[in-house]
């Protein structure tokens, strides 16, 4: 008996450091779109848990609560959502948690879009325009500048709520910072003039004519473009018409047109006369892409785009929404990937030449 | 072609093919007060395209299309098979439970597939606006076999529904009603959606039913009637920038109001001037 006490007692002393440990308690994140619980996951690292409520091939403007989500958001030390209203099924299920800390402006509560320059805010507040957005278009995870924006505002929030891993959370948001500048403008560029002024220059949407402008060892900056911008410049100032109102910042950012959308207004369905014009439309500009999210009816999608001998792009909005798309950087260049091969297809690359914007 | 003036014509040859078959079904219907057969049989089918879906294949495919022939097929069988002996249930009843089990079945269904809540959307709402050329040609082809099949045998699916007493197979004739019904349903539920395939069979039938007892004057007149009325619909959808479904189904509604007003009107005329009401 005195000698299994014993054996007890230096096998608790022994393994008390991995222990504590193993039994460190997490930060239970939960975020609304899987693209926050992959920038969650990339900051937070093994010190924190985190789950997405949406899934990625959902319209999260339609999301029917479960008593899942409430289970989910009761437990949560960090909730992130876009704080637009984006996910206006949110409110309910944070009442419905009874967790008070996670409510919108507590400790516990991240709105990812906080300081980001939001586009087509609206000018008429009538439920007759259709989805109207008052804080303006509130799908901003399409530009990786927004999602820098973001992964600072998760940071902040991990940070808050964990105040020992701070210099982590920090370690972790830096690289991701620069993983998110290499890819979007290429290593060449971001070692030239910085990530950050690259991200002002093209949110002022400047950057292409200011890389046209400015030359290093001789040859105009624009030639050293890199990554996704590099891959866009071919097809840049092409017209797209697109099934709704997603891809505003991404066109922004890559100088794109959006042409028409095959939704006469935001959440509205598509009426016989709409699509008529639509398609004579596209016929009369010889638009050849057509780009939706993979939630909506892809039969409309392809309907259309036959009609007038256009390329479908369908593609999943969010992280996870295609087998294959498994962090923030695959969805982005499944994106690119879809439409450089559209245009393609199309001959568009090949007939129009680089940059036919006049930015 | 114009573009304006192709999705006319699309849109009337399939409208015109579809109204008659569905007024002719739809007389049988009213006349054997099944009503809400075809919603069941509606549900079904995307019930089946559901399933489908959950198995890999494609919606409104040759593969779903056969998927949702199995699920009608079945709920054919139920149909004609369950006839509660219980006088204190009649057979709507069971037939609204089935309409129930099948609806809440392809929302759970629904919830656990990829852009599933979109696909169960569809199967009520339909895709009008989307139909092809080759669509209409398909819907077309099999519309006319189904006609000559109840051409064919008109005499017993008549009888059914106007006397089935001591008919001789009456279960079978009463499955290939519902499975002629059912094929139908399979059909036209991709296109109109369940809602406006229930208003093709019930509206144009019912008006027609109120001015005509042959056969072969209402179903005319219901298919005239429907036609003209779904022709309104899509005008006023166009020119006014209105979703096409609901505007059609509209339509049919003020039809079958109209309808109503002329018929009460007549027979007050009718009343006042003591003859007879035919």
């Amino acid at each position: 008996m005195k000698n299994l006490l014993s054996l007890i007692v230096i096998l608790a002393v022994a393994g008390a450091p991995v222990g504590r440990a193993q039994c460190e308690p997490k930060l239970h994140v939960v975020t609304t779109l899987p693209d926050y619980q992959f920038i969650a996951e990339s900051i937070g690292g093994d010190r924190v848990v985190v789950s997405a409520i949406v899934e990625g091939n959902q319209d999260a403007h339609f999301i029917r609560p479960k008593p899942s989500f409430v289970t989910l958001v009761r437990d949560a030390d960090v909730l992130i959502s876009t704080g637009l209203d984006l996910e206006l099924w949110l409110p309910t299920v944070v009442n419905k948690s009874g967790n008070t800390r996670v409510r919108s402006g507590e400790v516990g509560y991240v709105a990812a879009a906080q300081g980001m320059r939001l586009l087509e805010k609206p000018k008429v507040m009538s439920r007759s325009e259709g989805g109207v957005h008052i804080y303006g278009n509130p799908h901003v995870t399409c530009s990786p500048i927004n999602m820098k924006i973001a992964a600072r505002n998760i940071a902040t929030g991990l940070v808050k709520n964990d105040r020992e891993g701070e210099a982590y959370y920090n370690e972790n948001l830096a690289k991701l910072l620069d993983r998110l500048d290499r890819s979007l403008f290429g290593d060449k560029l971001v070692e030239l003039i910085g990530g950050e002024t690259l991200c002002k220059l093209a949110e002022k949407e400047t950057l292409v004519p200011f890389l046209k402008e400015r030359q290093f060892e001789g040859k105009p900056l624009i030639e050293y473009a890199g990554g996704w911008l590099g891959r866009m410049m071919p097809i840049r100032g092409t017209p797209i018409v697109t099934y709704h109102k997603n891809w505003v910042y991404f066109f922004n950012l890559f100088g794109l047109e959006e042409a028409g959308t095959v939704e006469p207004k935001p959440g509205i369905t598509p009426s016989p006369k709409h699509v008529t014009d639509l398609v004579e439309q596209m016929r009369a500009r010889n638009i050849k892409i057509l780009l939706a999210a993979n939630y909506f009816d892809q039969q409309q999608v392809r309907t259309v785009a036959s009609r007038v001998g256009a390329e479908p792009v369908i593609v999943p909005l969010y992280v996870g929404g295609v087998e294959g798309v498994q962090d923030y950087f695959q969805l982005v260049d499944y994106w690119v990937g879809g439409l450089l091969a559209a245009a393609s297809n199309a001959k568009l690359t090949a007939v129009d030449g680089p940059d036919r914007r006049s930015q | 072609m114009n573009g304006a003036l192709e999705f006319f014509a699309v849109q009337i040859s399939l409208l015109a093919v579809v109204i008659v078959l569905h007024t002719y079904m739809g007389l049988h219907i009213i006349r054997r007060t099944i009503i809400f057969c075809d919603l069941v049989l509606a549900q079904q089918a995307a019930l089946g395209a559901l399933v489908g879906i959950g198995l890999g294949i494609q919606y409104a495919s040759g593969g779903s299309y056969v998927v949702s022939l199995g699920a009608v097929l079945l709920g054919s069988v139920l149909l004609a098979v369950i006839k509660p002996k219980n006088q204190m249930i009649p057979r709507e009843a069971v037939i609204g439970i089935m309409f129930a089990l099948s609806m809440v079945v392809s929302l759970l269904l629904g919830d656990k597939l990829s852009g599933g809540g979109a696909y169960v959307t569809k199967t009520l709402t339909g895709s009008m606006l989307w139909v092809t050329w080759k669509l209409v040609g398909i819907t077309i082809i099999s519309y006319v076999l189904l006609i000559a099949f109840h051409y064919r045998f008109r005499k017993r699916f008549i009888r059914l529904s106007e006397s089935p007493g001591g008919m001789k197979n009456q279960r079978l004739w009463d499955f290939l009603f519902f499975a002629t019904q059912g094929v139908i349903t399979v059909l036209i539920v991709p296109i109109a959606g369940v809602l406006l395939a229930y208003s093709f069979l019930m509206i144009p039938a019912a008006v027609a039913a109120m001015f005509s007892r042959g056969w072969i004057r209402a179903t005319v007149l219901g298919w005239a009637f429907g036609l003209l009325a779904c022709i309104g619909g899509l005008a006023a959808s166009y020119a006014w920038n209105l979703p096409y479904g609901p505007t059609l189904v509209l339509s049919l509604g003020l039809l079958f109001l109209a309808a109503v007003v002329v018929r009460s009107a007549g027979r007050r005329a009718t009343e006042r001037t003591g003859g007879d009401e035919r």
